[in-house]
């Protein structure tokens, strides 16, 4: 699992954890069965308080993305297609929040936006 | 700041105190000498210009223990003018008493000259690391000379110049040398207890003794043994750090010389008493500086897990016992020279007793270290005096007053007897006190 | 959450004219990593000390594992090591020897964590105690600490003195301990850069009294910064809202606000300026002056 946090950006090291987990769950690099490391290993190799992890993985256990088998590490469990897919969007837009508001200053109409998003996804840069 | 580096410093609470205790009474000490004779005169004139110049050590002592003593310019050339510039004004205060208490008056340049190596010796003392260690050595080579041979320096006096001029400078180039200072700044202030005695030096060149272990040791090896709640091995555990004392090393060999040379001359009547005693006095002086409830420095006493009231038996026990260890240490002598004057039993018998009631007293004057006035060395040096002087005066009085007072043997240990547990009682409650209620670091006394 | 750690209530220490800790009222509950911070002389090693037992209260009450500070018995002390800010051991020892001497005084001495903690933080058992330099006294006291397994470490400054490398491993070995020893750890530290990524609970000291005693991410989440760009016409020289704490007007049109997050709308406020407003978290170095700024946070 590739995790990188920045405990020094001001955004909580949980939350970042937990955003970061949801992202590779919504796409699909954490199949649904995958085994998370433990609070133990994850906290010697990101050099963070385990209560930070276990808080996240508390968090995510609630949300259900992750499960909780007895005696066994945590796992990802099995969701629908459609809440995924949501969950997708939704993370998608609060990415896109900050560029919204740059188009605004550097004053950048939707349609341009639009275009240069497109390309950028597409593949084609100029 | 060059001008007033030295003089600067002794304008304090403690050089004020030292110089409203201790003229009066060199003042009074000078003229009833100069009434004794010019030759008597000369030796309190170098006794007095000493507690001068112990007193400017001190003062030096702080100075050079600091950080900046190194390296700001030019400042061991200050000190060193203005302290003999001090020097130069202490000896001629001191010519001058003599010149008019005297009868027939003491020669002006001799008195000088002894005033000033006495005043440079002084100040040497406590600076340098040779002066404290050779300082129980030397004293007793001044008193058995004092003893054997009395002042033969007003009838050699060019001889008496030549030498005093030889130790002046000896003294202070050994005290103002680079060396000195650069080993005062490493070392720092001192560590512990407000008597001046106390403190654990290192030498820079005591050779350490140390067995080579092969290896790191064997993983999970059996350690030192617990000391738990156990007051016994707390109290053994805190004689340890005493092993490394230089100075202790040297009083403890002069302590088992004594007990060899006043045990191998009882056999016939014992020559210059005085000296045994003076020498006897400072033994006993010495180790009862080194007993404090610093038992271990501040900075262990912080690292160690013991209970306030742990630290409380542990350091009431070893008050206890160190009286007792000394007492041991000198019983060979003292049942020698009891046996060798059988009618002098009394006497030794009082001395005792003033020593084990005196020594709380000391165990309080060289109590843990705190901050603000007892920070100072030249405080620490007034404290010596004035707890030396009243067990001096102590021991004259019960010696000699005693008897005078209660004349039945009976009836003197029964006095004695309970002025030594008034004396342990009042310990007692005093280190409850302590513990109970002080900060055991950074606190107040 | 676990156990009671250390609770004050009316805390107050003075040093004749001088009030170090002023009516401190805390509860530390373990197993944590509480980062203890504040500005020089604000009453951190103070209140180490208080934990400890070292200095007792003038007024008020100090409680640690449960017992009153002046009453410690040996069976809390062993469980506590502590790492002071300028630490002095006895200087004609070497380390090994220093380390025999006070494994004598613990009834739990792990000899195998003594070895392995030497050999992490390079320190060299032979080596003359008045040889070491600062920071090789520092990891002394650091293994000295740490060996008799405590519940309760205190640390005063700990990483100051160390070189990068050491503080990195130094940091790992404590998150170690803690799930190793389920012990709680408090840290004093400046070097907010460092303990920001071990410690999950934050008490601030300000001139001897608590200015923010609450969870590291409950605190970020309570301050944000705003970077305000107006886009038609001048921003006010000084905004006068309640919920911004502190504010720099750097040019006409643009102003980096920080502000409380419970009372602060930010639409409202766009639309009241006519502004674009960057809503940014703080981090610790960013959260540091606001919380050692006068007030409760």
């Amino acid at each position: 699992m590739l995790i990188t946090i920045d405990v020094h950006s001001g955004v909580p090291a949980y939350r970042q954890l937990v955003d970061q987990i949801r992202l590779q769950v919504a796409g699909g690099r954490l199949r649904p069965g995958d085994e998370i490391p433990s609070t133990r290993a994850l906290s010697a190799e990101l050099g963070l308080n385990p209560m930070t992890i276990s808080r996240a993985y508390a968090l995510l256990e609630e949300e259900g993305l992750l499960e909780r088998r007895p005696g066994l590490p945590l796992v990802v469990r099995a969701r629908s297609g459609a809440t995924s897919a949501t969950a997708r969007g939704a993370q998608f837009t609060r990415a896109l929040g900050p560029v919204a508001s740059m188009a605004r200053q550097l004053g950048i109409g939707g349609k341009e936006a639009g275009d240069a998003l497109r390309r950028l996804i597409d593949g084609n840069e100029r | 700041m060059r001008r007033g580096a030295f003089l600067h410093l002794l304008v304090r609470p403690a050089g004020i105190a030292f110089a409203a205790l201790f003229t009066p009474v060199a003042v009074i000490m000078l003229f009833f000498a100069g009434v004794r004779g010019p030759s008597r005169f000369v030796e309190v004139a170098g006794l007095v210009c000493f507690f001068f110049g112990a007193f400017g050590g001190t003062t030096l002592t702080d100075a050079a223990r600091c950080s900046f003593a190194w390296t700001l310019p030019r400042y061991r050339r200050a000190l060193l003018v203005e302290f003999a510039f001090c020097g130069a004004v202490v000896c001629a205060f001191v010519t001058l008493i003599g010149a008019v208490s005297a009868a027939p008056p003491a020669p002006a340049l001799l008195v000088a000259a002894v005033g000033f190596a006495a005043y440079a010796v002084g100040g040497a003392l406590f600076l340098t690391p040779e002066g404290s260690l050779l300082f129980p050595f030397a004293f007793i080579a001044f008193v058995a000379w004092r003893s054997w041979t009395p002042a033969p320096v007003i009838d050699a006096p060019l001889a008496a110049m030549t030498v005093s001029a030889a130790v002046s400078a000896l003294a202070m180039w050994s005290a103002f040398s680079s060396r000195t200072f650069r080993w005062s700044a490493l070392l720092g202030p001192r560590e512990d207890g407000r008597l001046m005695w106390n403190g654990w030096p290192t030498m820079p060149w005591w050779p350490r003794l140390r067995r080579r272990r092969a290896g790191a040791g064997p993983q999970g090896a059996s350690r030192a043994p617990y000391v738990g709640t156990s007051v016994l091995r707390g109290v053994v555990s805190s004689y340890r750090p005493i092993r490394a004392n230089a100075r202790l090393a040297a009083i403890a060999g002069l302590s088992v010389f004594y007990v060899v040379a006043v045990g191998s001359s009882a056999l016939g009547s014992i020559p210059r008493t005085g000296f045994w005693i003076a020498w006897a006095i400072y033994i006993v002086f010495s180790l009862m500086s080194r007993s404090s409830y610093g038992h271990h420095s501040s900075a262990s006493r912080a690292a160690l897990p013991w209970s306030r009231r742990h630290h409380l038996a542990v350091a009431f026990a070893r008050h206890l016992g160190d009286p007792f260890v000394i007492l041991l240490v000198l019983s060979p002598a003292l049942a020698a020279f009891a046996v060798g004057n059988p009618q002098l039993l009394g006497l030794v018998g009082r001395g005792i007793a003033v020593i084990v009631i005196f020594f709380p007293a000391f165990q309080w004057a060289a109590g843990p270290p705190t901050g603000g006035p007892w920070a100072d060395r030249g405080v620490a040096m007034i404290l010596t005096l004035v707890v030396g002087m009243a067990f001096l005066l102590a021991l004259r009085l019960v010696a000699s007053g005693l008897p005078l007072l209660v004349t039945s043997g009976a009836a003197q240990t029964v006095v004695l007897g309970l002025l030594v547990a008034g004396s342990q009682v009042l310990n007692w409650r005093r280190l409850k006190g302590y513990f109970a209620t002080r900060d055991l670091v950074g606190g107040e006394p | 959450m676990g156990e009671m750690i250390f609770e004050a209530s009316g805390l107050t220490k003075e040093f004749g004219e001088v009030t170090a800790l002023r009516d401190v009222s805390l509860s530390l509950r373990g197993p944590s990593i509480i980062g203890l911070i504040g500005r020089n002389a604000s009453g951190k090693t103070t209140l180490l000390r208080h934990i400890v037992g070292l200095q007792l209260p003038t007024r008020g009450q100090a409680r640690t594992l449960g017992v009153a500070t002046r009453s410690l018995q040996h069976e809390q002390l062993a469980r506590i090591g502590v790492v002071p800010d300028a630490p002095a051991f006895m200087r004609w020892m070497s380390v090994g020897e220093q380390l025999r001497y006070l494994s004598a005084f613990y009834p739990r001495w792990d000899m195998e964590r003594q070895s392995s903690l030497a050999g992490l933080l390079d320190l060299d058992l032979h080596a003359d105690i008045s040889g070491l330099s600062t920071g090789s006294a520092q990891k002394l006291a650091i293994v000295a600490a740490l060996c008799p397994h405590p519940d309760l470490i205190l640390l005063d400054e700990p990483v100051s003195n160390l070189d990068p490398i050491a503080r990195d491993q130094f940091l790992k070995l404590l998150l170690d301990v803690v799930q190793e020893d389920h012990a709680t750890i408090v840290i004093s530290s400046h070097v907010l850069h460092d303990i920001e990524s071990t410690v999950d609970w934050i008490v601030c000291l300000n001139n001897g009294t608590v200015s923010a005693d609450a969870a590291l991410d409950d605190l970020k989440d309570r301050y944000a910064e705003w970077r305000v760009l107006a886009r038609t016409r001048d921003l006010p020289d000084r905004f006068a809202d309640a919920f911004v704490v502190r504010q720099a007007v750097m040019e006409p049109r643009c102003a980096r606000l920080v502000v409380r997050t419970a009372d602060a709308d930010v639409l409202a406020f766009k639309r009241a300026h006519d502004a674009d407003v960057e809503v940014a978290p703080l981090n610790l170095q960013g959260l540091f002056p606001i919380l050692v700024d006068n007030g409760r946070h």
